[in-house]
């Protein structure tokens, strides 16, 4: 087919095969229409209420939307694996493979095990509490830094640097690396979209070659003279043989660099952008500052930096009357279970004093988000610096860009208005 | 079995299961996918400990047996 052709089939074939999914369930998913990028939340509301669990032709993939049923998904690894080469009747989950060897995110037991093992101490919560200075002196810097407080993009001063600059020291690299660092996150990070371009998969694989390189030239230093950090521990344990073999422990360090840092950058800008927009709320954090904690996973639930995540079916199982076979995809949409009315009443509400279950943004199950404890640290920190230097922060604009990203929903920028205070 | 009373606060588990591969023997994962204690006395001490620290949401609760004092997380 020819490039102009299929410019104006593609289109029909897309409404063709919705067309028969609303007659089908009467109701239709189709995460790249810039309206459900823009606001996906009513299109959850009717996922779950009509179709909680929804045949997708377009996607050839089972959409899952109500809390219960991605919650017990995605603690039971036995029936829902993460492996995409599992996934044998669709091609949705596979992109991850088009770039590389797969990191531990799509990787079962046992290797998923002996690999999350290596790392999981410089993780939990006791672990990452102990960075909190160092922490807050980065955020301080970065909050310094700011020209014109009349007029900055929260995205570039804070909520870009921020979890690059931590995550580059808890590793051992030098953070002045961090132009190359986004460049190569971004890239990456590209490969947890449902489509990837020609082009895109090319930038993904180039950006793996280019990490592997600057991690292997950091890895001999390191052998040569250990220091207190993760790269140096990882090296460690590559050396005493059989637990990591250097493939692996490059496909790892590839992982940490980047994984948390759009992440971290969405929660940050989301955050921000749901409290200007609520300032009932703003404004009762400013008087209760020992709300920060449950305002941070209020916003975690209210605005996901992660609205999808992905399994695929190793048996047959059914679910709400619908039959889900062995190999097939199942998307579960982390934003629609966050906003489900059967465990969060008034979901579209932003109240950060909420005390109902945990939402469900960093997962569950043997997957739930390695760096939780350190993203919601570094989005305390970041909110209370911000309200404690800013008497009056304001939007610049109503309706800020957002991301062309289907599953890691975030702001391409984040003007604001501040005034210092006193 | 030990001065160290261990157990799962089950609304707080979501199943990472890190304390079933830092102390098997001692947690298991329940029917309910929780994790849950099967024989505390499996492992020794040290491993509740950490077990109980890997856990992000804190769901291990230790206490000490004899005055019922919480002793982690505190």
């Amino acid at each position: 087919m020819t490039g102009a052709i299929r410019k104006v089939l593609a289109p029909l074939a897309v409404r063709a095969l919705l067309l028969r999914e609303w007659w089908q369930s009467g109701v239709t998913y189709y995460p790249l229409s810039p309206r459900v990028r823009r606001d996906p939340y009513p299109h959850y509301a009717r996922l779950r209420a009509r179709d909680p669990v929804h045949w997708s032709a377009l996607m050839n993939a089972w959409v899952v939307s109500r809390y219960a049923d991605v919650d017990a998904i995605l603690r039971d690894h036995r029936r829902f694996a993460n492996d995409p080469r599992k996934c044998t009747r669709s091609r949705l989950l596979r992109t991850p493979l088009e770039a590389g060897e797969p990191s531990m995110l799509f990787l079962d037991p046992p290797d998923h095990t002996r690999l999350r093992s290596l790392v999981s101490k410089a993780f939990t919560p006791q672990a990452i509490a102990a960075l909190e200075p160092r922490i807050r002196a980065i955020v301080n810097e970065l909050l310094d830094g700011i020209a014109d407080p009349a007029a900055f993009d929260l995205i570039e001063v804070l909520a870009y640097p921020l979890p690059v600059i931590v995550i580059a020291e808890l590793l051992g690299v030098p953070p002045q690396d961090r132009a190359q660092f986004k460049r190569w996150s971004d890239q990456r990070a590209r490969i947890l979209e449902p489509v990837l371009t020609a082009r895109e998969r090319q930038e993904a694989m180039q950006a793996a070659k280019e990490l592997d390189a600057y991690f292997l030239r950091i890895l001999d230093a390191r052998r040569r003279e250990p220091r207190a950090d993760l790269i140096s521990a990882l090296v460690a344990a590559e050396e005493q043989g059989d637990r990591l073999t250097q493939a692996e422990l490059l496909v790892m360090l590839r992982l940490l660099l980047v994984a948390g840092n759009e992440t971290t950058t969405n929660l940050i800008g989301n955050g921000m952008l749901a409290l200007l927009r609520h300032p009932d709320q703003l404004h009762l954090l400013r008087a209760r500052p020992e709300l920060l904690p449950s305002a941070v996973e209020e916003l975690l639930r209210y605005d996901a930096p992660v609205q999808i995540d992905a399994r695929t079916a190793v048996e047959d199982v059914d679910l709400h009357g619908r039959h889900i076979a062995k190999g097939q995809a199942v998307i579960l949409l982390l934003g629609a279970a966050n906003r489900d009315p059967e465990v969060f009443p008034h979901p579209d509400t932003l109240d950060i004093i909420r005390q109902q279950a945990s939402h469900i943004a960093f997962g569950r199950g043997i997957h739930h988000c390695l760096g939780a404890p350190l993203a919601r640290l570094e989005a305390r920190i970041a909110f209370e610096a911000l309200l404690q230097r800013f008497a009056d922060l304001r939007l610049l604009s109503e309706e800020p860009p957002w991301r062309d990203n289907v599953v890691l929903r975030g702001l391409r920028a984040l003007p604001l208005r501040a005034t210092v205070a006193r | 079995m030990g001065r160290l009373r261990v157990w799962v606060d089950k609304t707080r588990c979501l199943a990472t299961q890190g304390c079933i591969q830092t102390a098997p023997g001692a947690f298991a994962l329940g029917a309910d996918q929780r994790s849950e204690v099967v024989d505390a006395a499996a492992v020794p001490e040290e491993k509740l400990w950490e077990a109980a620290q890997i856990c992000p949401t804190g769901a291990i609760v230790l206490e000490d047996a004899e005055t019922g004092e919480r002793l982690f997380p505190t």
